[in-house]
């Protein structure tokens, strides 16, 4: 009996069987004393515990960061890491951020050019010169 | 405060005004001879040893520090320490001498300086100097002058505010209302004048007094004392007699009956809510209560809220507010637990350093080790400068 090597039947996807969100930490960095911070403050007063709650797979970490500009950083499974920096943004905006490092994948941003990617492999092949019967010019 | 300080009687020495202000220019010259040896400096001719330090006398007394704690009224000690706080009492105020004499013998400066003959000024022909330290008799100096305490607690400094602040709200509330209470006997009793001015700070049985007198409110604000009121007024007179009593240590007695939070809860139910109607409209009478409260709580009213003050509910909420956090991690762990209990928030108090994230991962410890095996220090740098590596490569030492 010759052996077989199992077939592939699909190619495996985030969110076809299951989805895994790609951030996995976020650092929430603060400052008490500087008016570049008051919005993060007022966030983590205010917003943060929903947040949190919401997504319970993101570890958050809050530390102060003193005489710096509030940062937040996202941490993905891919090893990656994301960071803005939330200076003199309000609570609201500083939520739009951390909803946008929640949501990326941590790859690289790419100037995507091509209307349609896949990754299922093209039927007819690749066009080789060597293969066929040629062509009579 | 500058204008508040100026009511401070209590402070510093009771001694006539005359003599502690004479006390500072002869002060002046005796401090720089300490410290520099070119005034008043005596070189003895005779012998080449220093003559033997004599203690010098100040003419008076000046201003004296102490880090010893001043009083918060003693009715109100209750919700701040439970030692007895060291009041006016150890400051002894009967001891005092009136006698601006009699205060010399209180202060002992540190010894004059004296200065050895110099070597070729010295009369003896026998004498050869010494070639090197050993066995030299060591002499002058201040020693260990400023270890030991040269001057009497009568001289230590008592500030107008308590050095402690009553946190307790039931005790403040009580404060507020003795406050009010005063302010008005006096002004019931005719002596407008005594509103701007300093007042003892009593003790239990004062506070006790305000407390058990039923105050009532009219419509407009005019509050009514249905009581004897004498006795109050009586012990709003500040003479050094009163202040020398007032100050006296308590009996044993009632040093260990100070109010607590449940006695003031005994007499705040006889009182009626409508005294914290009583208007406060009137500047000087708004002035006397909060520089009351401001002796007995230490809470001082900023002058900014001053004018939204229109009666006493506004000034009682005032000072029973909280404190603000100093920082948002003490604000989070007071006001937002429900941020603090959630399993995948981790709130850290101080900044999360390199090594902080060493140690979560667990890699400090093989870096300790590493770092032990080349002699290098763990923690810090070492009193390492900046640039060494840099200066070294570039052929510096």
């Amino acid at each position: 009996m010759t052996i077989r090597a199992l077939e592939k039947v699909s190619v495996g996807q985030n969110g076809v069987g299951a989805f895994i969100l790609q951030c996995k930490r976020m650092d929430i960095h603060y400052c008490d004393y500087s008016g570049s911070s008051r919005g993060m403050n007022a966030f983590i007063k205010s917003q943060l515990a929903k947040f949190a709650s919401t997504h319970p797979q993101i570890e958050f970490a809050v530390s102060p960061r003193p005489r710096k500009h509030p940062v937040l950083t996202g941490h993905y499974i891919n090893g990656k890491h994301k960071s803005i920096c939330v200076k003199n943004m309000d609570s609201l905006q500083i939520l739009k951020k951390a909803e946008l490092l929640r949501d990326a994948s941590g790859e690289k941003i790419r100037k995507v050019n091509k209307p349609i990617t896949s990754i299922t492999e093209s039927v007819r092949g690749v066009w080789s010169p060597y293969h066929g019967k040629g062509m009579a010019v | 405060m500058r204008r508040i300080s100026r009511l401070r009687r209590p402070s510093g020495l009771p001694v006539p005004a005359a003599a502690s202000r004479s006390s500072i220019a002869p002060q002046c010259p005796q401090a720089t001879a300490l410290f520099s040896s070119s005034s008043q400096t005596t070189i003895p001719s005779s012998s080449r040893r220093p003559t033997s330090t004599t203690l010098r006398q100040l003419p008076t007394l000046g201003r004296f520090y102490s880090s010893e704690k001043d009083p918060i009224p003693q009715s109100l000690s209750e919700g701040t320490t439970s030692e007895p706080i060291p009041t006016a009492d150890e400051a002894n105020w009967e001891d005092v001498p009136a006698d601006p004499s009699q205060l010399q013998q209180i202060y002992v400066p540190p010894p004059k300086y004296t200065y050895a003959t110099r070597p070729d000024e010295v009369s003896d022909p026998s004498y050869t100097p010494a070639a090197t330290f050993d066995g030299l008799e060591t002499v002058g100096g201040l020693g260990n002058w400023w270890d030991q305490q040269h001057w009497s607690k009568v001289g230590n400094f008592m500030g107008f505010k308590p050095r402690t602040k009553v946190t307790n709200p039931l005790l403040l509330e009580a404060s507020v209302r003795r406050a009010v209470v005063e302010a008005f006997a006096l002004r019931q009793a005719g002596r407008e004048d005594d509103l701007t001015g300093v007042w003892p700070v009593g003790g239990q049985e004062e506070l006790q007094r305000t407390m058990e007198l039923d105050v009532q409110c009219a419509e407009d604000g005019v509050p009514s004392i249905n009581g004897d009121i004498s006795a109050i007024v009586d012990g709003l007179q500040w003479n050094d007699e009163v202040a020398t009593e007032a100050s006296a240590p308590p009996s044993p007695a009632v040093k260990g009956s100070v109010f607590s939070s449940e006695d003031i809860l005994k007499f705040k139910e006889a009182w009626t809510g409508r005294w914290k109607y009583t208007s406060l409209v009137d500047p000087r009478f708004r002035f006397a209560v909060t520089k009351r409260i401001f002796q007995l709580t230490g809470h001082l009213v900023p002058d900014h809220q001053l004018s939204g003050i229109a009666d006493v509910q506004t000034l009682l909420h005032l000072v029973q507010k909280p404190p603000k956090p100093n920082t948002l991690t003490e604000e989070i762990q007071k006001r937002r637990q429900d941020l603090v209990q959630l399993p995948n928030v981790s709130i850290a108090t101080k900044r999360v350093t390199r090594g902080d994230k060493e140690k979560a991962l667990g890699r400090f410890k093989l870096i300790e080790e590493e770092l032990k095996k080349r002699d290098l220090p763990v923690q810090g740098h070492g009193g390492a400068r900046k640039n060494r590596e840099m200066q070294i490569l570039q052929g510096g030492m």
